[in-house]
């Protein structure tokens, strides 16, 4: 039987529940050393059997951490497992370098073939045996890195023309993995490579050679913006993933509007440089500002970040363009400073008006 | 649901894998397209074939000869679907879509090449006269020379003589398959500054490169080709080393089918 009837769909909101139960125990506490609530015996001992029981049913279904050192293990070993598994990767790739050549072409292409299917049993069989998703993470990411080595190479074996497509293919592999377990990371790398499918994809429309999609980097504000979508829409499988679509996606939106704000040239734009790099300037200015006021009235934490990281980026590219070569060098970094006051002064007048960053 | 979705995953890799090979069998299938057999001239060593430890995997780089396209004028940019019109930008003088895969007409060892020669030898010709005349430096004279041996003894002989959007349509115009390859390629738009300040820059293309351009070298072929090369590359201006049977099918895809040493002369 479980102890909650409405159970959360994910970890980060199983992981929310216990937050909030330890912030009870802990006011509760200090009501009571300060007088203003004493609980009566039996009704402790049922919140603390409540308690005791959510915590178990969302350890062993999400495998939350209980207590705040397990919460910094728990970092460590997310990034452990990242580290792990751009290594384990890198160790794949550069093994099969090392040996291709002493191979048969039969060989070589079984091999290659093997190699994702053998990463993606393993990942299911870790996943099976673990309740986080640190090692199916880490075995995960080898097998994406696995299929990305078997097109690749098999492209050199065959000399085949390179093709946009092997980018969709990577982002479905990566994709399907992701979602079969829950795995942000994987999630992660099925999107950077579903932003440069894209990317190539509206620069071929264009009239790009695809692989020099980076030289328009409109093409790439265009799919991180398509990237964000499916976070803005409930009701979609692991709504856990939602934040990572609109972080990852605005980031590259935003990378793309900042380059663009120094670039005009690279635009497709028929305007003058001038009033290209403008626009972008407004746009990154009211794009991060708007970001900045979702993050703070939906709480929505990392976006408020990223919105507030970006407009200080384009505020000090703005300053450093305007004032580094006519002030004396004291006199900038003084204004720089006073910029930053002026704007914790404009964030701390937001908190105490009620936003939750 | 679970393992519905990584069985997708796995499916995929063998639907993807399945479409490769697939692909690779209609392109090799039939009578190929183009046989030649090149030279190291023309198909070299690619850097870091055995002298990088990391791998060990040979591939030959395909390498065209040094022209320098005056067929890929504006009119045939603008008829490959090249944006020739200046873009509207600060300076006037920025164009749009320098790059663009297309179809190439390759020729081997045949009049382009002896055109290129010829254009060599007139050069130096006339780089002699004005030495004699004072109007020229004796260093201008001898680069012109030792190009032109580079060019007859060790220079490629493989010509792109034509692009185009449709790979019928060149393969028809260059139909000698011992000759010609069409093969694809980016052609890169660029724009030549004028000689005078009032002249208009000229825009001109080239092949920027083969697509492929390098050609991968099964391992039944490292002795032979060992053998020709004490696993080194060439100097610049020494005589190939080694012969390629190389073919190109349906898909325009090459593949190797043969390495066979040369003699030193």
């Amino acid at each position: 039987m479980t102890a909650l009837p409405d159970a959360p769909d994910s970890r980060s909101a199983a992981q929310a529940r216990i937050d909030r139960v330890h912030a009870f125990r802990e006011e509760l506490a200090a009501l009571e050393r300060e007088r203003v609530l004493t609980l009566g015996d039996a009704d402790r001992q049922r919140i603390d059997a409540h308690h005791a029981a959510i915590e178990a049913e969302l350890r062993e279904r999400f495998d939350v951490d209980v207590d705040e050192s397990r919460k910094r293990l728990s970092l460590g070993m997310r990034i452990a497992s990242l580290i792990g598994a751009l290594a384990l990767s890198a160790a794949v790739f550069f093994f099969f370098y090392r040996i291709w050549g002493l191979l048969t072409v039969p060989l070589q292409v079984v091999l290659l073939i093997a190699a994702p299917i053998v990463a993606t049993l393993l990942a299911g069989v870790v996943h099976r045996r673990e309740r986080g998703a640190y090692f199916t993470s880490l075995v995960a990411l080898v097998a994406v890195a696995c299929f990305v080595l078997n097109l690749a190479v098999m492209g050199q074996i065959f000399n085949l023309v390179p093709s946009r497509n092997a980018f969709l293919l990577w982002a479905a592999f990566a994709l399907i993995l992701a979602y079969a377990w829950g795995l942000k990371l994987v999630l992660t790398a099925g999107l950077v490579s579903l932003v440069a499918w894209l990317s190539a994809t509206v620069g071929a429309w264009g009239g790009l050679y695809w692989l020099s999609f980076g030289e328009r980097p409109e093409t790439v504000l265009l799919a991180g913006l398509l990237i964000t979508l499916p976070g803005w829409f409930r009701g979609l499988p692991r709504p856990d993933f939602r934040n990572v679509y609109r972080v990852f996606g605005l980031l590259v939106a935003f990378l793309s509007v900042l380059i663009l704000s120094h670039w005009g040239r690279a635009s497709f734009l028929p305007l003058p440089v001038s009033a290209i790099e403008a626009g972008y300037q407004l746009l990154g200015f009211a794009g991060s500002a708007t970001l900045i006021v979702l993050g703070i009235r939906r709480g929505w934490h990392k976006l408020f970040n990223l919105g507030a990281t970006f407009f200080l980026l384009f505020l000090y590219t703005k300053v450093f363009d305007w004032w580094w070569d006519w002030l004396p060098k004291w006199l900038f970094f003084l204004l720089v400073g006073l910029i930053a006051v002026g704007f914790l002064l404009v964030l701390g007048r937001l908190r105490r008006s009620g936003g939750s960053p | 649901m679970k393992i519905r979705l990584s069985v997708f995953a796995i499916a995929l890799v063998v639907v993807a894998n399945a479409l490769v090979l697939a692909g690779v069998a209609w392109n090799r299938s039939g009578q190929p397209v183009s046989v030649l057999e090149l030279t190291e001239r023309e198909l070299a060593l690619s850097h870091g074939s055995w002298s990088n430890r990391e791998s060990t995997g040979v591939s030959l780089s395909l390498r065209l000869a040094d022209q320098d396209y005056e067929w890929l004028d504006e009119d045939k940019l603008a008829e490959l679907g090249f944006d020739v019109a200046p873009a509207d930008r600060d300076d006037g003088r920025y164009w749009r879509g320098q790059e663009r895969r297309l179809f190439v007409a390759l020729e081997y060892d045949g009049p382009a090449f002896k055109a290129l020669l010829d254009q060599q030898r007139s050069r130096l010709e006339r780089l002699r006269s004005e030495l004699e005349a004072g109007g020229a430096s004796r260093h201008e004279a001898e680069a012109a020379r030792s190009g032109l041996e580079r060019l007859r003894k060790a220079g490629s002989r493989l010509v792109a003589v034509d692009a185009g959007t449709d790979a019928d349509a060149l393969r028809q115009r260059y139909s000698d398959p011992d000759r010609h390859v069409v093969t694809r390629g980016v052609l890169r738009m660029h724009a030549i500054a004028p000689h005078a300040r009032d002249e208009d820059p000229r825009l001109r293309g080239r092949v920027g490169r083969l697509l492929p351009g390098e050609v991968y070298l099964p391992r039944r072929f490292h002795e032979a080709l060992r053998q020709a090369t004490g696993e080194r590359r060439n100097e610049i201006d020494a005589p190939p080393r080694y012969r390629v049977e190389i073919r190109w099918g349906r898909g325009q895809e090459p593949w190797i089918t043969g390495v066979v040493p040369i003699d030193p002369p």
